[in-house]
């Protein structure tokens, strides 16, 4: 009889819960699932922003893979991802370990660390542009220990911006990254690194092969993120320090989507390039989930 | 039972209640909804109390040097004036960045709320807007069209025939700029007698020697080398040469161009220049001049009264130099508009937009203005006695005596010569040739 009763329950029940996501359903469809539709048809128009837009088919899409800017510009977000998001990923997992493990000043370093995350993007830039200026603080020490050959206009050519800008991101984003770590580590029993103590196992042997393991769907997160981020978040940094340049030495996807949509008035050309981005983001995120997976990381 | 009833009944009310709570806000526009960018009714002033909104690039509304106070200067006087001779009016100015006041008209024209009248860069940053200006003609007579210089530039795509979209509120040339205690430093004589490229660059390796740097120019956005080429292509393709290139009639991709861009790129390549040039901004290389001991800086107009103030006696100007002396318009130099201001179809009552776009360009207006700036005045009734500025003096009488032609990145599109600007530091840079970039530039005209 209560079977019975829970059985006739349940699709009610079910029914209310339907009701009661409702809401938010329609919020996501209007503000989320909408527009990205929208961003997909008129990537396969010519739109200038305003009046009608005309059907062109496949054309924005030829149009960019047959650019030569196109190329540089993903030149430039591959550089990002594949040296960006490692460091942005190791650098910060090493000092959530070191702070995890209390080290001396442990306390001090966290709060420090973090402070870097309160500032916004466009402050950040603002201060290294000048901090990494030809006749900048960086420069100058580098002068006054006989460095001078290493004194150069760090944001004049993308060789050197964009390394620096990589590890601007890091000092900018340092300590989310470590707090995110912090809250995986803080769920690896104690005594688990004890027992390895005791075993005679060393702080590497320690770090690779309990730690990191037990931590995994955290680093992978981490990972994650940062590729998002590789993609996705660069604009106010290449904004503010190098309006891309020189030419297109530093430009990113995001700041082309940008200067095709407002300032070239090509949106429809700038809808291509943004789901370009997200199919890029979207094949990169599944094969690194897979990997993972493949792995021995139940996550998948 | 009954209960369990209602509260299913209560539930389902709330959810609904939600719903269309959540609907609604997503369809209502808020704001003014009565400004859509159709035709404006025409007609008088009404009676009730009227508010236009001034967006404003173009005009100094802040001091930097903290000389004058906001209410002081020109702009703030001015608006204070008519909203007096015009009770019930006001005016609120709202400053935007020039960066991004296209992009701000561009968001308003898609959600049909903009402002009453704008302030944008004179050229193809107006004309681009063109479908949301209000023409200006019918509020002009004749004569008040004649009394404003290089009026052209502000018609619909600049045929003399075309409709006035704009008022300009100045001229402006472009300059090379001195320093003459770095000239004294350097052991050379004054430039006041150079007048072709191959002259130009004999100055500046003798100021190299000299142990002076000859240019301190910063072109992280381009424009240094937008006014340079401008002045050295115009020598070689002459003004009806400059307005093809918006049509592309007259290609970049053409060995004018090119032999332009090559020439001004010389500067870099011998090293005439600082070596931060290339993340620089010109507005930093203008305000570092003076402390940079460099002897000479390329910009224009609009920076006379800075300058000054920085030098004082010591600055002195030249015209930019022809690219060689048999260049078939040699004797032409850039001066155009600089920035303008329009009325928009956003505007409820045009008629008093109008009258107030005319007001802030009057004669009057504009040499008060150049007392905050340096600016010239586009408005020839202005009474040009009250310029005692010896730079102004200088750029007025080049006007005046010289031939004038446009500079190409007022004509082409904001797309096309967008393009230069993000080009010119790479080829300046040797990170792209003159070649690819013409081709890239040619590309976006449309």
């Amino acid at each position: 009889m209560r079977k019975n009763e829970a059985a006739v329950r349940r699709p009610a029940e079910a029914r209310w819960g339907y009701v009661f996501i409702a809401p938010i359903l329609l919020f996501l469809l209007i503000f989320l699932v909408f527009p990205i539709v929208q961003v997909a048809y008129y990537s396969l128009t010519s739109w200038d922003g305003r009046g009608a837009a005309s059907w062109v088919g496949l054309q924005n899409y030829v149009e960019l893979f047959r650019s030569k800017e196109f190329w540089t510009v993903l030149k430039n977000n591959l550089y990002f991802l594949l040296v960006g998001v490692p460091v942005w990923t190791i650098f910060p997992l090493l000092i959530a370990v070191l702070l995890h493990e209390e080290v001396k000043g442990w306390k001090f370093f966290k709060s420090a660390f973090f402070f870097p995350s309160v500032l916004s993007t466009a402050v950040v830039g603002v201060l290294f542009t000048a901090f990494l200026n030809y006749n900048g603080p960086f420069n100058e020490i580098l002068r006054s220990v006989g460095l001078d050959a290493l004194a150069l206009d760090w944001l004049a050519q993308g060789t050197t911006s964009i390394p620096a800008i990589i590890l601007i991101i890091n000092w900018a984003g340092f300590g989310s990254a470590v707090l995110i770590y912090l809250a995986g580590l803080s769920s690896v029993p104690n005594d688990v690194q004890e027992s390895a103590v005791l075993d005679g196992a060393g702080w590497f042997r320690r770090l690779f092969y309990i730690t990191i393991p037990m931590i995994k769907s955290v680093i992978q997160l981490n990972i994650l993120l940062n590729i998002i981020y590789a993609f996705t978040s660069l604009f106010s940094y290449i904004f503010v320090m190098t309006s891309g340049g020189p030419g297109y030495e530093s430009t990113v996807i995001e700041y082309l989507l940008y200067r095709k949509a407002f300032q070239s008035n090509e949106v429809g050309s700038a809808s291509a390039l943004a789901i370009i981005m997200f199919a890029i983001v979207f094949v990169i995120s599944r094969l690194q989930a897979r990997l993972f997976a493949a792995s021995g990381n139940e996550e998948e | 039972m009954k209960s369990n009833h209602w509260k299913k009944t209560a539930s389902i009310l709330a959810v609904v209640a939600l719903v269309v709570g959540l609907l609604a806000g997503c369809s209502g526009k808020g704001g003014n909804t009565s400004s859509t960018p159709s035709t404006p009714p025409s007609g008088s002033a009404p009676s009730e109390s009227v508010k236009l909104v001034f967006w404003n690039n173009g005009l100094k509304s802040t001091d930097d040097t903290g000389t004058k106070k906001k209410d002081e200067l020109a702009l703030f006087r001015y608006v204070k004036k008519f909203e007096e001779e015009n009770p019930g009016v006001t005016i609120e100015v709202v400053d935007k960045p020039a960066d991004n006041i296209a992009t701000l008209l561009k968001a308003a024209s898609v959600s049909k709320d903009g402002p009453d009248l704008i302030g944008l860069w004179a050229g193809g940053a107006t004309n681009d807007f063109k479908h949301l200006l209000v023409p200006l003609d019918p509020y002009l007579t004749n004569e008040e069209k004649a009394q404003y210089s290089g009026l052209d530039i502000a018609k619909t795509d600049y045929k003399p025939d075309g409709q006035v979209q704009a008022l300009p509120y100045n001229v402006t040339t472009y300059h090379i700029f001195y320093n003459k205690a770095a000239f004294k430093k350097a052991g050379v004589e004054l430039p006041t007698s150079v007048k072709t490229w191959d002259e130009f660059m004999k100055l500046c390796e003798r100021l190299k020697q000299g142990g002076v740097t000859p240019l301190y120019v910063g072109e992280k956005e381009g424009y240094v080398s937008t006014w340079a080429v401008s002045e050295l292509l115009l020598d070689e393709i002459g003004p009806e040469g400059i307005l093809k290139l918006r049509t592309g009639e007259q290609k970049f991709d053409s060995p004018e161009f090119k032999k332009a861009m090559g020439t001004w790129k010389q500067v870099y390549d011998k090293k005439y220049t600082n070596k931060d040039f290339v993340t620089l901004g010109a507005w930093d290389s203008m305000q570092q001049f003076a402390d940079s001991g460099a002897a000479m800086t390329v910009n224009g107009s609009w920076t006379i009264n800075d300058l000054t103030t920085q030098l004082g006696d010591d600055l002195g100007t030249i015209q930019f130099p022809a690219i060689s002396a048999d260049a078939p318009y040699a004797d032409y130099l850039v001066s155009q508009p600089g920035s303008n201001i329009s009325v928009t179809k956003f505007s409820k009552y045009p008629d008093i937009a109008a009258k107030f776009a005319k007001f802030i360009t009057s004669g009057q207006f504009q040499i008060d203005y150049y007392k905050d700036t340096g600016d010239i005045p586009s408005n020839t009734s202005a009474d040009l006695s009250q310029i005692t500025n010896p730079i102004t003096k200088q750029a007025l009488e080049w006007i005046k005596t010289s031939k004038t032609g446009l500079g190409f990145d007022a004509l082409i599109s904001a797309d096309a010569a967008g393009e230069f600007y993000k080009l010119a530091s790479a080829v300046v840079y040797s990170k792209t040739t003159v070649d690819e970039m013409a081709k890239s530039i040619d590309a976006k005209i449309k």
